[in-house]
C-alpha cells in the first residue's frame, strides 16, 4: 500500500514536472535548450540514418536504378521543352512574355527518414539539417531536380519536417504539361497520388506529366510553378460523374536522397 | 546498474524511432520495462527522460512526449488492482491500446501495421526479459 502512494506521489511530481516543460515549451523559453540539444543530436541522427542503407543496397538493381534515373532526366527534359515552346508562343503573340523564374535554394541534408520497413518502404516524412535559423519557413516547398518533394510542415531552430508530397494528408493544384488539364493532386501515401477534380472537358492521357500550377496560399507561392509532381499510369473517367480523375505515379525515389533544396523565395 | 542500462535502451530506441523507424518502439519498451518492475517511481523519470529526446527528434512540442508517457504508464498502473499485468496478454493489449493513442495524438492518423509490429515487439520483448529474470532468480536461489 505504501509503495503504492509512493508511486502516486512520484507519478504527480513527474506529471507536474512534465506540465512545466510543455509550458515553458509553449512561450519559448526551452529554445535555446531544444537548440543545444538538436546539434547535439543531429549526427547521430544522421549516422543512424546510414545503417538500413546497407543491407538495402544488396538488393538494388543497378541496370534498374540506371533505367530511372535516365527516366526522370528525360522527364526533365521534356518539362524544359514544355517551358521553351511556351515562351517562343508568348513571344510569337507578342501579348505577353514570360519571365524565366529563378528559384533560391538552399541545399539540405536529410537527417531522419522514419518508414515501417527503413530502406524498403517508402518514408511518411523527412527530417532535414536546416531550420529557422537558415531562414526556412513554414509552407517551404523542397525539391529534388526539379521534381516536387513536399514542403515543410514543422521548423525548429536547426531542423525542419518535410511532409511528402504524396501523403494521405498533403493537397495542391497542378496541371498536365500535355494537355493542359487543371486539377487537384491528393496524396494517397507511398509513390501514389490521386488527380482529381479534372473537369471532363480537359483530357487525361495516359504518360502525360503532372507538374505544379504555382499555388497561392496566403498571398505567398506555396509550390512554385512547373515542379514535376508524376506521370500518369492510369485514367477513370466515367461520363455520369461531374469530374475525372488519374493516378499519378511519382519516380523519386526517397530512400536513395540525401540532400534536398528548400526553395527559400525567388531571386 | 539496471537504471543504467534501461535508459540506455530507451534512448537508443528513441533515436532509432526518430531516425528510421515509424513503430513505436520506445513506447513498448516503456510498458514491459513498467510491468516488469511495476510499482518502481524510476520508471517515471524515464519516461521524463526518453519523453524530451523524442520531443527534441521529432520536432514536437517539448514535453508532450513525457507527458504521455507517464500518463499512460499510471492508468497502466491502475490497471494492477483488477488484472495480473505480469502476463504477454496484457502487455500486447496495453501496447496495442497505447499505439493506437500515440498515434493518434502525435501522427493525426491510425499507422495500424506500426501498432501491430510494435505490440508484437513488446511481446516478445517481455518474454524475453521475463525468461531472464526467471533464470537469474534460479540462480540466486
Amino acid at each position: 500500500m505504501r509503495k503504492r502512494e509512493h508511486l502516486f506521489l512520484t507519478f504527480f511530481i513527474f506529471l507536474i514536472l512534465s506540465l512545466l516543460i510543455v509550458f515553458l515549451g509553449r512561450i519559448s523559453w526551452l529554445e535555446g535548450l531544444r537548440g543545444t540539444l538538436e546539434s547535439l543530436f543531429n549526427p547521430l541522427q544522421n549516422s543512424i540514418l546510414g545503417i538500413p542503407k546497407v543491407p538495402a543496397s544488396i538488393f538494388i538493381n543497378k541496370e534498374l536504378d540506371r533505367l530511372a534515373e535516365e527516366n526522370n532526366r528525360l522527364t526533365k527534359l521534356i518539362l524544359d521543352q514544355k517551358n521553351l515552346e511556351k515562351e517562343n508562343q508568348a513571344f510569337a503573340d507578342q501579348f505577353s512574355t514570360t519571365a524565366t523564374v529563378q528559384l533560391q535554394l538552399l541545399p539540405a541534408k536529410i537527417i531522419a527518414m522514419p518508414s515501417f520497413v527503413p530502406g524498403v518502404s517508402d518514408p511518411k516524412y523527412l527530417i532535414i539539417d536546416k531550420g529557422g535559423k537558415d531562414d526556412v519557413v513554414l509552407n517551404s516547398a523542397v525539391i529534388y531536380k526539379d521534381n516536387l518533394l513536399g514542403k515543410v510542415t514543422k521548423v525548429s531552430i536547426n531542423t525542419s519536417m518535410v511532409q511528402i508530397a504524396t501523403d494521405e494528408s498533403s493537397s495542391f493544384t497542378a496541371k498536365t504539361l500535355g494537355t493542359n488539364a487543371i486539377g487537384i493532386v491528393s496524396g494517397n501515401g507511398g509513390k501514389e497520388s490521386t488527380f482529381g477534380n479534372v473537369l471532363l472537358s480537359d483530357k487525361l492521357e495516359i504518360n502525360d506529366i503532372v507538374a505544379t500550377s504555382g499555388e497561392i496560399e496566403e498571398e505567398k507561392v506555396v509550390f512554385p510553378a512547373g515542379l514535376i509532381v508524376g506521370k500518369i499510369v492510369s485514367v477513370d473517367k466515367k461520363s455520369s460523374e461531374l469530374f475525372q480523375s488519374a493516378i499519378v505515379e511519382s519516380s523519386l525515389n526517397l530512400a536513395k536522397l540525401s540532400t534536398v533544396f528548400v526553395v527559400l523565395g525567388y531571386k | 546498474m539496471k537504471q543504467a542500462i534501461a535508459l540506455s535502451a530507451l534512448f537508443l530506441s528513441a533515436f532509432v524511432e526518430g531516425s528510421i523507424l515509424t513503430i513505436p518502439i520506445t513506447l513498448s519498451l516503456l510498458i514491459v520495462l513498467f510491468i516488469l518492475e511495476s510499482n518502481n517511481p524510476v520508471i517515471f523519470v524515464l519516461a521524463l527522460l526518453v519523453g524530451v529526446l523524442l520531443d527534441v527528434l521529432t520536432l514536437s512540442g517539448f514535453g508532450l512526449h513525457s507527458l504521455f508517457f507517464i500518463i499512460f504508464i499510471l492508468v497502466a498502473a491502475m490497471y494492477e488492482k483488477k488484472f495480473e499485468i505480469k502476463t504477454p496478454q496484457f502487455v500486447f493489449a496495453a501496447s496495442f491500446v497505447g499505439g493506437i493513442l500515440y498515434f493518434a495524438t502525435f501522427h493525426q492518423g491510425l499507422y495500424f501495421f506500426e501498432i501491430i509490429a510494435g505490440s508484437i515487439f513488446a511481446l516478445f520483448l517481455f518474454l524475453f526479459l521475463l525468461r531472464f529474470q526467471k533464470i537469474k532468480l534460479q540462480r540466486e536461489m
